[in-house]
């Protein structure tokens, strides 16, 4: 009795325990028919046609057979010998000798290879060869001139569909470039049709190309259809826009003034004004809009009247819907809130260090930002508190500290960084301050820096250190050393066996220099020239493991003697 | 935020509410967590309040009766294919699970006849769909972004890789539900899809009585 007691109390313990979900079904029927064994066939294609288009082409078409379960499709017979299957009820048999008599039937077959007896067998011949020549739209003979009836081209992403109709049986080429040159391609197709359709793939998003298309009678006939343009579509935009800069709010009296500079991304749209008494809005849906549109000024009236603060955040759009993280700026009636500073916090221990920069897809330090290029600031995610909070970057002028900008960081798609875009800021060193607002723990965290923008051109690299650590560049320094001075010595003796080696030793000495001091260096420098990346040490150092030693060892050795037998063959 | 024993859905500041005033109404808005309480009748429920509840949507769209072709002859046994494809999306934080089930075992009947489940000879799921001479059976196979990795392959064989080749890995249905997709995170609203591919196989020596044969199938889309 005792054991059912407890029994039930786990029972009840567990139901009531289980975590509650929700949940959503569907049910649906998978049919299956299995058919009797079928031995009946189809009934034959009619009526049978056969007419000639060209020179080299017939085309055929026929009636719709019936079958008692499922028809299979079409068998052709040319000259009593089967030339395709299709599931049409048409077919254009091309390739053929002009002047020729073909005859054809076709049979039917269902889906249990039952198949039809023979059509009726109709024959025809193909079109006469006439004497080959070029002409123009504009200057052929209306009798044999194929006419275009309408064109539809429609671009996508990376490719393009053109359809066509054409007055007449023709076979067509379609060439195309970015030029009237039709460089990058062409396509032709010898069936002679009346409905044409081809796509052209592997092209450029957001280009504009040059077409032109021709078509060739049954005679051979050249007749410039079309000559003209399209635009592939350009590639979804799913980028936030810079946020609006230079933003300042000036109370007067009861009413604020605001002013800012809308962004220069050349998609920028218009822009949305929130206002909040509470806090900064974080979306454009948190508080009140109180202008949207695309000016670049804009008078509140009597934002102060009831309200002792108001907080404004700036979103811009662009023509895609895309939305920037947000400008913001507070304006106060009278004495601001203060908020309860702390550093004690290990989980608000953030350090401007934090802050990543990065322009055109590449990360950048803080002091030599391009001044002709928008900047993301980013915090990672996990550097920041798990509980609610607001980031906020402030951007002062360098020329006048009184004035100073400030932008909300957004939580990223991924959820991997708070990120917003600032745009192209003029040269200067720019103080700059993030403020971290956490709800939980009712503190506000500061840290400090600077910003640097500087001209594009005088972006000079600096001479990158060469390896990650001093130790790695002393070893190898101390290797090519005694590699130099085996060598002085090799030439300082008389020993003539001895003065053999001279040549080996240079060689793997040059070899040394060439992978892993002359070629890093190059690649370094060549980094910070074209893309803009601080490379302050290589990566890549070997020489501090066994199997690191081994690899340099084995392929100076290579290239050592490549150098010795190079040198050796021009002697 | 979560844990191992709970979490929660949002979280709040404990701060804030204020007047808001226009011609035609005024609003003294709340702050903090008091919630007033659920009302409800025969035709509504209210749950008002600050976050009085915020409950997790899940819905499961799209599935159709599949009609498999084509029709497989008796005697000389073939094979039919078909699919349906289902939308799950739910704004559940943990995500979902999709599980698919049959009414009755085997799945596939017809009055007192029936057509076995897929049961593979090797490994299972099946990376190839196989039918013997003798065999006649019935299997699914799900494709989509969020299948499980018992239905991904390295294209050889299930269970292993990230691929999600097509029209493979396949398996038998079951009156236990099978999880076929899953997903660890909010999809709302887009939601996901997975297609359900079925395939009946019948060999060259089986004779099945012929007639249609139907299985029931419940899909079910499960908020974690």
């Amino acid at each position: 009795m005792k054991r059912h007691v407890w029994s039930l109390v786990v029972l009840v313990y567990i139901f009531a325990c289980s975590p509650v979900y929700a949940q959503s079904s569907d049910v649906f029927r998978v049919q299956m028919n299995i058919g009797a064994l079928d031995t009946t066939p189809p009934s034959a294609p009619s009526p049978l046609t056969a007419t000639p288009v060209a020179a080299t082409q017939i085309n055929l078409a026929w009636g719709v057979s019936v079958d008692d379960v499922a028809l299979g499709g079409y068998q052709v017979f040319r000259d009593a010998v089967q030339i395709a299957t299709t599931t049409l009820t048409t077919y254009a048999d091309t390739g053929l000798v002009a002047s020729t008599t073909y005859s054809y039937f076709v049979r039917a077959f269902d889906t249990s290879s039952n198949v039809s007896s023979s059509s009726v067998t109709v024959a025809t011949t193909t079109l006469g060869i006439t004497p080959t020549s070029t002409t123009s739209a504009t200057s052929g003979d209306a009798q044999t001139d194929v006419t275009l009836q309408s064109l539809q081209i429609t671009p996508d992403i990376y490719a393009a569909t053109l359809s066509w109709k054409t007055s007449r049986f023709a076979q067509f080429e379609l060439r195309w470039g970015r030029t009237t040159s039709y460089e990058l391609g062409f396509v032709t197709n010898e069936v002679f049709k009346r409905e044409h359709t081809t796509v052209i793939t592997d092209l450029e998003s957001g280009t504009t190309y040059e077409y032109e298309l021709i078509a060739y009678n049954k005679d051979g006939f050249r007749t410039v259809l079309s000559q003209g343009q399209f635009t592939t579509l350009d590639i979804p935009d799913s980028v936030a826009p810079s946020n609006v800069w230079n933003l300042q709010a000036v109370r007067k009296g009861s009413d604020v003034a605001l002013s800012w500079n809308n962004p220069r991304d050349p998609d920028f749209a218009y822009v949305r004004m929130v206002r909040s008494h509470l806090f900064y809005p974080i979306d454009p849906y948190d508080g009140f809009i109180a202008y949207q549109g695309t000016g670049a000024s804009f008078f509140d009236t009597n934002a102060l009247s009831t309200r002792g603060v108001q907080y404004y955040t700036i979103f811009s759009y662009d023509k895609n819907g895309n939305v920037s993280s947000g400008a913001t700026v507070a304006v106060f009636n009278g004495e601001r809130p203060v908020y309860q500073t702390s550093t004690t916090s290990p989980a608000l221990n953030l350090t401007f260090a934090d802050v990543e920069m990065l322009q055109r897809g590449s990360v950048v330090s803080p002091d030599t930002l391009d001044a002709g290029y928008p900047v993301t600031l980013r915090i990672a995610y996990e550097k920041l508190p798990e509980h609610l909070k607001t980031i906020i970057i402030t951007i002062t002028d360098p020329e006048d500290t009184t004035l100073s900008f400030s932008f909300l960081l957004r939580i990223n798609k991924d959820k991997t960084y708070y990120e917003a875009i600032v745009a192209a800021l003029p040269e200067g060193v720019y103080p700059t301050t993030v403020t971290l607002f956490d709800y939980k723990t009712h503190v506000v965290t500061h840290a400090q820096g600077a910003l640097t923008f500087v001209k594009s051109d005088s972006l000079t690299p600096t001479l990158p250190a060469l390896f990650a650590r001093t130790s790695d560049t002393l070893l190898v320094l101390a290797f090519f050393t005694f590699v130099l001075l085996l060598l002085l010595l090799l030439l300082l003796i008389k020993n003539t066996r001895l003065k053999r080696m001279v040549p080996i030793l240079a060689s793997f000495g040059g070899a040394f220099v060439l992978l892993f001091i002359l070629a890093p260096f190059a690649v370094s420098v060549m980094l910070q020239q074209t893309q803009h990346v601080q490379v302050a040490a290589l990566p890549l150092t070997p020489f501090t493991s066994v199997s690191g030693l081994v690899f340099v060892l084995l392929t100076t050795s290579v290239c050592a003697a490549l150098i010795f037998f190079l040198v050796r063959t021009k002697k | 935020m979560q844990s191992a024993n709970y979490q929660i859905q949002s979280d709040s500041i404990n701060v804030g509410g204020g007047l808001s005033t226009s011609s035609n109404f005024v609003l003294e808005s709340t702050a903090g967590e008091v919630a007033t309480g659920i009302s409800s009748s025969t035709n509504y429920t209210l749950k008002a309040g600050y976050q009085q509840m915020q409950e997790v949507y899940i819905a499961i769209t799209g599935a159709q009766d599949v009609a498999l072709s084509p029709s497989i002859p008796g005697v000389t046994g073939g094979t039919a294919n078909g699919s349906t494809t289902v939308r799950v999306t739910t704004d559940s934080p943990s995500g979902y699970a999709l599980t698919v089930a049959s009414v009755s075992t085997p799945a596939m009947q017809k009055a007192a006849d029936s057509i076995a489940d897929y049961t593979p000879a090797g490994a299972n799921p099946d990376f190839t769909f196989s039918t013997g001479a003798a065999d006649a059976h019935f299997g699914f196979t799900p494709e989509g972004t969020d299948v499980v990795q018992r239905y991904k392959d390295n294209g050889v064989s299930c269970n292993a890789g990230v691929g999600n080749t097509t029209l493979s890995c396949w398996d038998g249905l079951s009156t236990t539900p099978l999880t076929v997709a899953s997903y660890t995170a909010s999809n709302h609203p887009q939601g996901a899809t997975t297609t359900l591919n079925f395939r009946v196989g019948v060999g060259g020596s089986v004779v099945p009585a012929p007639g249609v044969y139907v299985a029931t199938t419940t899909v079910t889309a499960l908020s974690l």
